[in-house]
């Protein structure tokens, strides 16, 4: 244990490690009618752990993580991390196409997951499922009577890179964002400080593993000693159904993308349920809207409410503590201020020379500090340009891409995007990757993808589109094959939810597509065709 | 136009749009062709402000919802 307090961030495994030891027989994960112990989650990973060792489990390598929500998930997360190699999350409902995209670009050897690895893959040399078994593929069950454990051990993976989340990239191919264990476990332990958990707390798990924000259900629950609470995909879609799920768990932590709090406080009749023991709610990935935060503490009025912010890049860098002022008055949300150890710059958008230590009122926010990446996996390129020396000096910054405000008492306020990224759901949706999918149809001419402003989603998906003039697609059956088209190629929540079909997009002066104009949209609806 | 007719028309004429030849039968889980949270919603809106009928948050379970058959019994028996 020696090792463990000398370096507390080399290994998101050591707070299991100290959890087992100080918390051993309380619950850590209860998921449908199942429970695990914190003594029998660290003595299952550890014999998962060294099966996945004899296959090459090691620092430097990648292990394919593709779950549905299950207690076998966290085991193969710890088990991953045990060995020091890099865990990657796959959505187990991500097309095809993305995931061979996602292999291309990092290169994984050893699978883990609910199901097997889908053929269009490839080979994959080792496979390891929770359900299917067959000659090449060995299920978790199947292990925990088969290897002993692996010796308690802290193993830094290398270049202390713990996952790597794949996010939309703008020019059509999914890019890696590298998280190290310093910047899960300095965001796990900050969320203990800053929300009070103890091991009487019981943190539902509503994000997909694939988005970062399931990271903190996961860590800081497992740092507080404090139980989890995955909610199945299925329960996701049924508001009524979970919040009576979340009243009988006695859920006390909650965090999630607003539209998710948006469709529990609209459609799941809170006041049929008692979730007094709710006293957290968390959200962040989208902007809150300010009816929906009213409805939110009106229904949970016992409820402390918090606006986490951050883009992957830099896990969560700066937060919001809502106020009674804040519900009241019409005006958007701040984000706050940095969290402990993370320094922000609000730098003029037009500029890319760095360092750049000019401050302005309003400007590109810039973020260092321990949660930050250190760079997208196998892209120099996007990693130099997104990643700038610290105007302090210290390491280096990442450049979130965010138009923010600083006001008078130094609350930062985000005001938009200074590209297009597109945040739908809770999804950051680079159109471009939308773009570059669809303009693989031989038969589309010109597309353009904007978005839509939604009152409950924040934003819904369109797609313009010009067909070839001797397209070979049915014409009346256009919309329907476009969206086949694009279902075979990403994942639903970037499937456009608006088409529109013109003869030809509307572009500026310079030749380039009229993004401002396809917004507005009435002036050239004369020239459209549907 | 039936309840029927009207349902299938627009679930698969705009909420999750297919092609006369690939439309499933009434008996087909929706969630295999992409009926997700949201979508549901909007399922949900249609069929309150379009059939008007009231449907209680408490009966949206996944057997009442999954497919054409179910939400159609369903729709019937506020009727």
């Amino acid at each position: 244990m020696a090792s463990l307090e000398k370096n507390p961030h080399a290994s998101i495994f050591a707070p299991l490690i100290r959890a087992a030891d100080a918390h051993g027989p309380r619950q850590a994960v209860e998921f449908a009618d199942q429970t695990i112990t914190y003594r029998e989650l660290l003595d299952r990973s550890l014999r998962l752990a060294a099966a996945l060792t004899e296959v090459g489990a090691a620092p430097g390598a990648l292990v394919a993580f593709s779950f549905k929500k299950s207690i076998d998930a966290i085991v193969a997360l710890f088990a991953i991390a045990r060995t020091g190699a890099t865990y990657v999350p796959l959505d187990p409902t991500w097309p095809n196409a993305r995931l061979q995209a996602i292999r291309a670009a990092a290169p994984f050897e050893i699978w883990t997951g609910t199901v097997t690895p889908p053929p269009e893959l490839g080979n994959v040399a080792a496979i390891f499922t929770t359900t299917a078994s067959d000659e090449a593929t060995r299920t978790f069950e199947s292990i925990q009577k088969s290897h002993e454990p692996l010796a308690i051990d802290i193993v830094p993976p290398a270049n202390d890179i713990a996952n790597v989340l794949f996010t939309s990239g703008s020019t059509g191919t999914p890019k890696g964002v590298q998280i190290t264990s310093r910047s899960l476990l300095h965001f796990a332990n900050w969320g203990v400080r800053t929300f009070g958990l103890t091991p009487d707390d019981r943190l539902a798990n509503h994000a997909p593993y694939n988005f970062d924000l399931s990271t903190f259900d996961i860590f800081a629950a497992v740092a507080a000693g404090a139980c989890m609470c995955p909610i199945a995909e299925q329960l996701r879609m049924f508001p009524y159904r979970l919040a009576q799920d979340m009243a009988a768990r006695g859920i006390t932590t909650w965090y999630s993308v607003p539209s998710a709090l948006a469709l529990l406080v609209q459609r799941g009749k809170l006041t049929d349920h008692d979730l007094s023991k709710l006293r957290r709610v968390l959200f962040a990935g989208e902007v809150m809207p300010k009816p929906l935060l009213r409805d939110i503490a009106a229904a949970l009025p016992e409820a402390d409410l918090a606006n986490l912010y951050g883009p992957t890049e830099t896990n969560v860098c700066t937060w919001h503590r809502v106020s009674s002022q804040d519900i009241e008055d019409d005006g958007p949300l701040p984000i706050g201020f940095p969290i402990d150890s993370t320094r922000a710059w609000l730098i003029p958008d037009e500029s890319s020379a760095s360092p750049i230590a000019d401050e302005t009122d309003t400007g590109e926010l810039l973020i260092a500090g321990p949660t930050v990446t250190t760079g997208y996996l196998n892209d120099t390129s996007l990693t130099n340009d997104k990643l700038i020396a610290a105007p302090d000096g210290d390491g280096c910054a990442y450049r979130t891409g965010d138009r923010c405000r600083r006001d008078e008492d130094g609350v930062l306020h985000f005001l938009g995007r200074i590209d297009r990224m597109i945040k739908a759901r809770g999804h950051r949706i680079e159109p471009g990757e939308i773009e570059a999918a669809l303009e693989a149809c031989n038969d589309i001419k010109e597309v353009a993808v904007i978005a839509v402003a939604d009152e409950t989603f924040g934003n819904r998906i369109k797609a313009c589109v010009s067909f070839d003039t001797n397209a070979a697609i049915d014409q009346n059956d256009r919309q329907t094959s476009l969206i086949q088209f694009a279902r075979q190629r990403l994942p639903s929540y970037m499937v456009p939810d608006l088409w529109e079909i013109w003869e030809y997009l509307p572009r500026t002066e310079r030749g380039k597509i009229d993004y401002r104009a396809l917004s507005s949209g009435a002036p050239l609806s004369e020239r459209r065709r549907s | 136009m039936s309840d029927r007719q009207q349902l299938r028309d627009y679930v698969f004429g705009e909420l999750l749009p297919l092609s006369n030849a690939n439309r499933p039968a009434d008996d087909a889980s929706l969630f295999d062709h992409g009926l997700d949270s949201l979508r549901l919603m909007q399922l949900l809106v249609f069929v309150e402000e379009k059939m008007r009928i009231t449907l209680p948050d408490h009966e949206v379970t996944p057997e009442r919802v999954e497919t054409i058959d179910s939400i159609v019994g369903w729709i019937e028996s506020h009727r």
